[in-house]
């Protein structure tokens, strides 16, 4: 009976190993094209070069596919429209300031993974997503056609619209556009003066699961806050090396001046729920009127050129009035 | 020795609170001194900003620290007791899921007022605990520990998953989720004040009907044949647990195995008899999970760590001891 039973188990496990074997698959080829071809076709293909790493792309992609928000932001500043884009990219409704960037788009089901299957079946020659997926997540994406994942550091949104410019061959709109924001930001500099200098200037994301979420002062919109418009960099942001979720008590006795707060248009309630809090009424910026909450679309990612465009132009008219 | 023991727990108990509720106000995110608590204790000021953070964050933080581990672990040892299975706490007989079921419920279709949150969180306790006493009665030897343990997983289980489906269905799943777990540092005074008279009433009733339990715990027969109305204990007992595990869970999310563990410890202090270790649970529960939650402000400083994972740390290793060395025995 016990060598019966051990016979069993023996052939059960060689078996697991056969089913497992035939399963496997070749290893992809790890040449200098790790992005595969299938979508591209037969279509001409050029090289790009993107933060040190170089990218075969079609020469004249046709269909984008758009699985972040980084690329749509930029290429909705160029007036290009994306083939495909993922469903789940904005869940409270696509933001104005995209205006009709995503009409008649190929939507695809995403959620913490965009669809292979619908991707295969619409069959894009170029997939741009962001540096935020892994890299295992990358692989099944670059079997499927050239696949580039954009940088979400504030300090690459040239970069990025650089980029996007390139592949649609608006490489001369997208250096007018990196310049027309840095002309922007020196008029507002000149505009705002000297006055906010020794002035402590936040910007919070605030929900209720994540609470009070600040940002390493040269990630989204900080980057136009310290780096742009030169604002001193308050002591407790100068440590966050990414993101924080800082305790309403330290945010308290930071005491900031002005708070530029986005929160999600689900969730406003949050910002109900800190209203009646004594440590939040306490501070100097809720005392003197100084929290903005939503200047811009909390939807809008803050590291592309058009969410750092909208958030200095709101940041200037709200600190510029005096309110 | 056991005597001895049980005088200890008594006599430092109350030291232990203070220094637990001194500690918590003293050591968090912000830097506060110790003149600053001396301040806030004597000379209070609302435009002070030291004094509103220790009077607005830390002292609730403590305060609902030690009323929810004083709830839990009387909850813990009425169950105990009651059920003759040491295995029986709020968190594994599913008492906390049916609890957030049934406040998920609430949250998608009615309005979200803390009282109506309140109430709908006992009503889950309570239907929680009589589906798996009732599945229990009906399975063959169902009252036995492990099988009761696995039905309160079961149902706990099954709660829960339905709890987490409707939530995702009606894109609640964010705000339940933030609701159910372990949130001991967004402690809110008013939320513990909306509370506090319901935790009250279950635990007198806890502390009314502890001669009865200590009766029961020596077997369902010999209380009969004492002449005691065993299915009215039972029945007042779920009742006083379903307050206090539905106001702890109201107050802070669902915290595991502090029902479980901290009887356990008491039985081993003061002895076989309910009529000390139930109190002493509530006691020894809320000084537990005060020097808990000020752990997780350590572990990682100076970031918080979740309440669970420090509690787990724990007790985990204490569970399984338990298992190891109880078995299949009935009877605490």
């Amino acid at each position: 009976m016990r060598r019966k039973a051990y016979a069993m188990t023996v052939l059960l496990f060689i078996f697991v190993l056969l089913i497992s074997g035939c399963g496997g698959r070749p290893a992809p080829s790890q040449g200098a094209d790790p992005a595969g071809q299938t979508g591209a076709g037969q279509a001409q293909l050029k090289t790009v070069t993107y933060l040190g790493k170089q990218y075969k792309v079609p020469e004249k992609p046709q269909k984008i596919a758009v699985l972040a928000v980084e690329a749509l932001e930029e290429l909705s500043l160029l007036g290009e429209k994306p083939y495909a884009a993922a469903k789940d990219m904005y869940l409270n409704g696509v933001p104005k300031e995209i205006g009709d960037t995503l009409a008649n788009v190929q939507w695809i089901n995403s959620g913490s993974q965009p669809d292979k299957e619908q991707l295969l079946k619409l069959k894009p020659d170029l997939i741009l997503t962001s540096a935020r997926m892994d890299p295992e997540s990358l692989k099944p994406l670059q079997q499927i056609a050239p696949t580039i994942p954009l940088s979400f550091s504030g300090e690459d949104s040239e970069a990025n619209i650089k980029l996007a410019g390139e592949l649609t061959g608006k490489a001369e709109l997208a250096n007018q556009t990196i310049e027309a924001y840095k002309k922007q930001l020196q008029t507002s500099k000149e505009q705002l003066g000297s006055s906010f200098q020794d002035k402590k200037i936040m910007y919070l994301r605030i929900s209720t699961q994540y609470g009070l979420g600040a940002y390493s002062k040269d990630t989204t919109y900080n980057a136009v806050l310290y780096d742009g418009l030169g604002f001193k960099v308050p002591s407790i942001v100068e440590p966050i090396k990414r993101r924080e979720e800082l305790p309403l008590e330290k945010l308290a006795q930071a005491n900031p001046d002005y708070i530029f707060a986005l929160v999600p248009l689900n969730d406003l309630k949050a910002m109900d729920d800190l209203k009646n809090k004594p440590l939040w009424n306490q501070m100097k910026a809720v005392k003197d009127g100084h929290v903005y909450v939503n200047p811009v679309h909390p939807d809008l990612f803050g590291t592309p050129i058009l969410s750092k465009k909208l958030f200095l132009e709101q940041v200037t008219a709200k600190l510029g009035s005096g309110k | 020795m056991l005597r001895k023991n049980w005088l200890m727990a008594v006599l430092y108990s109350p030291a232990l609170l203070l220094l637990g509720v001194f500690i918590s106000i003293r050591y968090g995110a912000a830097e506060i001194s110790f003149q600053d608590v001396w301040h806030a204790i004597v000379h209070y000021s609302p435009d002070n900003l030291s004094d509103n953070i220790i009077v607005t964050s830390r002292l609730p933080r403590a305060l609902g620290s030690i009323l929810i581990g004083c709830l839990l672990g009387a909850s813990g040892a009425i169950m105990q007791g009651v059920t003759r299975n040491y295995l029986a706490s709020p968190s594994i007989m599913g008492v906390s899921d049916g609890s957030a079921l049934f406040v998920t419920i609430a949250m998608i279709f009615f309005a979200r007022s803390s009282v109506e949150l309140m109430i709908c969180s006992f009503i889950g306790s309570l239907a929680a605990t009589c589906l798996v006493f009732g599945m229990a009665k009906w399975v063959p030897g169902g009252m036995q520990p492990v099988r009761l343990a696995i039905l309160g997983l079961v149902v706990g289980t099954f709660f829960s998953s339905v709890a987490t489906g409707i939530a995702i269905y009606f894109k609640m799943a964010q705000s339940v989720s933030f609701w159910y777990n372990a949130r001991l540092d967004q402690m809110d005074l008013s939320v513990i004040k909306l509370a506090l008279p319901w935790a009250a009433l279950g635990l007198l009733m806890a502390l009314f009907l502890s001669k009865s339990v200590t009766i029961l715990s020596l077997g369902e027969e010999t209380a009969s044949n004492l002449g005691m109305k065993t299915g009215l204990v039972k029945g007042i007992a779920m009742i006083s647990v379903a307050l206090m595990t539905g106001a702890s869970v109201a107050i802070a999310g669902s915290i595991a195995f502090i029902g479980l563990i901290i009887p356990h410890i008491v039985r081993y202090l003061v002895g076989t008899d309910y009529r000390w270790i139930i109190p002493c649970s509530g006691l020894m529960g809320g000084i537990f999970l005060c020097f808990a939650d000020i752990a997780s402000r350590f572990v990682n400083h100076p970031y918080e760590t979740p309440i669970t994972v420090v509690i787990s740390l724990i007790c985990i290793p204490f569970f399984i001891y338990l298992v190891y060395k109880k078995g299949g025995k009935h009877g605490v």
